[in-house]
């Protein structure tokens, strides 16, 4: 196999076909940088998840009145609940009590990225707690069934619950992409499709030629492949750019990645995500565009 | 050489077979005609020996291969002792008569300093040496099929087949190409040349193989065109 004769085959097949190129390239680019959104969502979610394996917790608000009285929680009920559940140490692993101010501190800390928030908020608007953390995080209901009717307890949060209904809604989104991205990669296959029939089409006295004089199936088939697949990572790179520019302008200006919300509530999306997805979709667009093209000359071009 | 056994090709567009039970054989060395008038089956027998067609009866020898019934990765390997050459001349207008002989190496992965030796040689051997730099529509008819013959020999192969390859030229231009045919049987090549012209066949005093409806009607050892009918 001579690589030289291939690769300046690729080339005036690319340079030929310039239009259906850029179509294809840009097609591919952007079926590429939804598949990439979408999948730095779910790493996004994965992050967040992880962050709360081991800190998810049940919280029990006290009622006001049990809240103004007793800040350190050695008066009946406070008293009487948290040693009941420290006793239950089957199911507890630990738990904390967080007065008023406490939590008017933590809020406070969440929130420095909004000072308008900040400044409303006053230490009596925030309940105090019971926090119990399990010792296995899957079954947080029995907590909740328990005690949200004891004396003192105002409700009972349990924090998954939570964190369910944001992950509920960052699926939509990440669906949405998939979605899409799925649209777009269906006509990306077919302008690849299209475009190595046109190759061949534009090269069949060529590919005669070379029939006839016992050229092997590489030889006449392998530069509309490798044209489609060049187009293809040329198209990958540029959804990498596009993937950093939605990173830089969508997730951190508009959403305010990671400044909005604290860090350690809800993960970030990193560089190092956006680096970690990249490879992906390379390989992504390899492999559709080689397989597509290799399917197209098996069904329409002679060999 | 050449061997078809009891060989016959159907289309399924047509009730009619292309080819019925034919069988030809052809030695190494021969200078054979095929005749026949437009649809008696000369295509079919030259596509049969190429395997751009499987027969649907019967067996196809070429040198070792049994063309028929080869594995299709080996098809190549038959194409590249076999030369084409056709009515139509089919060179690339965008490349030079040079790099149109190159070309037929190339694709098959000769290395870079085996085509620059050969291809000056072949470019002499049918008399176009001082036009390698040219582009095909520079060139007559007859220079431009020189080209074709050129690309078909240049790897020397067992056989050249030649579907009317003086059907677009002159009488005079059609003379020299069968000198240069000649030549090259000489060098040992067997040559299978379908033609309709009358004159060619008649001075060229060859074996003449006759196709009618797809029947070989007659084989004569050094036939003429017309006798017969």
């Amino acid at each position: 196999m001579r690589a030289s004769f291939v690769f300046s085959e690729v080339v005036t097949g690319l340079r030929r076909n310039v239009t259906m190129t850029i179509a294809m390239i840009i097609t591919t680019a952007i079926s590429l940088t939804l598949l990439g959104s979408g999948m730095l969502v779910v790493r996004m979610i994965d992050n967040t998840q992880e962050l709360y394996q081991d800190k998810l917790q049940v919280h029990i608000f006290l009622t006001n009145d049990v809240g103004d009285k007793d800040k350190t929680c050695t008066q009946d009920p406070c008293k009487r609940l948290k040693a009941e559940l420290e006793s239950n140490t089957d199911v507890i692993d630990e738990v904390v009590f967080e007065s008023r101010e406490q939590a008017y501190e933590r809020f406070r800390r969440i929130f420095e990225g909004q000072p308008e928030l900040v400044q409303v908020a006053r230490p009596e608007a925030l309940p105090a707690s019971l926090q119990v953390k399990l010792k296995n995080p899957d079954r947080p209901e029995v907590i909740a069934q328990t005690y949200a009717t004891q004396p003192g307890v105002d409700k009972v949060v349990d924090q998954s619950d939570f964190l369910d209904k944001f992950f509920d809604a960052l699926g939509g989104i990440q669906a949405l992409a998939f979605v899409a991205a799925i649209v777009q990669a269906i006509a990306a296959l077919l302008l690849i499709s299209n475009t190595v029939q046109v190759s061949a089409y534009t090269r069949r006295t060529e590919v005669g030629i070379m029939r006839l004089v016992g050229a092997t199936r590489w030889y006449t088939q392998l530069p509309f492949l490798l044209e489609a697949v060049v187009a293809g990572v040329i198209g990958a790179i540029a959804a990498i750019g596009l993937l950093v520019g939605v990173k830089s302008w969508f997730f951190d200006e508009v959403i305010g990645n990671g400044k909005l919300i604290d860090p350690n509530i809800i993960s970030p999306i990193r560089g190092v995500d956006v680096v970690a997805v990249t490879p992906w979709l390379v390989l992504t667009a390899i492999l559709i565009s080689a397989v597509t093209g290799y399917v197209t000359l098996r069904l329409y071009v002679r060999r | 050489m050449i061997r078809l056994e009891q060989v016959s090709k159907n289309y399924k567009t047509s009730a009619r077979p292309a080819l019925a039970e034919v069988s030809v054989e052809i030695d190494k060395g021969e200078f054979v005609f095929l005749i026949g008038p437009s649809g008696s089956g000369k295509s079919t027998f030259l596509r049969l020996l190429l395997r751009e067609e499987v027969p649907t009866k019967g067996r196809v020898y070429v040198a070792n291969f049994d063309v028929a019934r080869m594995a299709r990765r080996r098809v190549p390997r038959l194409r590249q002792s076999i030369g084409c050459v056709f009515q139509d001349f089919r060179l690339l207008t965008n490349k030079t008569v040079a790099e149109n002989v190159a070309f037929a190496l190339e694709v098959i992965g000769k290395p870079k300093h085996t085509i620059k030796k050969v291809v000056p040689e072949v470019l002499e051997l049918v008399g176009l040496e001082g036009k390698a730099d040219r582009m095909p529509n520079e060139l007559s008819g007859g220079e431009q099929q020189r080209v074709a013959i050129a690309r078909a020999f240049v790897n020397r192969p067992l056989m050249l087949l030649a579907d009317e390859p003086t059907g677009n030229l002159d009488p005079d231009t059609s003379q020299d190409i069968m000198l240069l045919l000649e030549r090259i049987n000489r060098t040992g090549t067997t040559v299978l040349m379908a033609t309709h012209d009358h004159s060619i066949v008649d001075s060229m005093r060859r074996r003449v193989v006759e196709l009618s409806l797809g029947k070989v009607i007659r084989d004569d050892a050094r036939g003429v065109y017309g006798v017969g009918r």
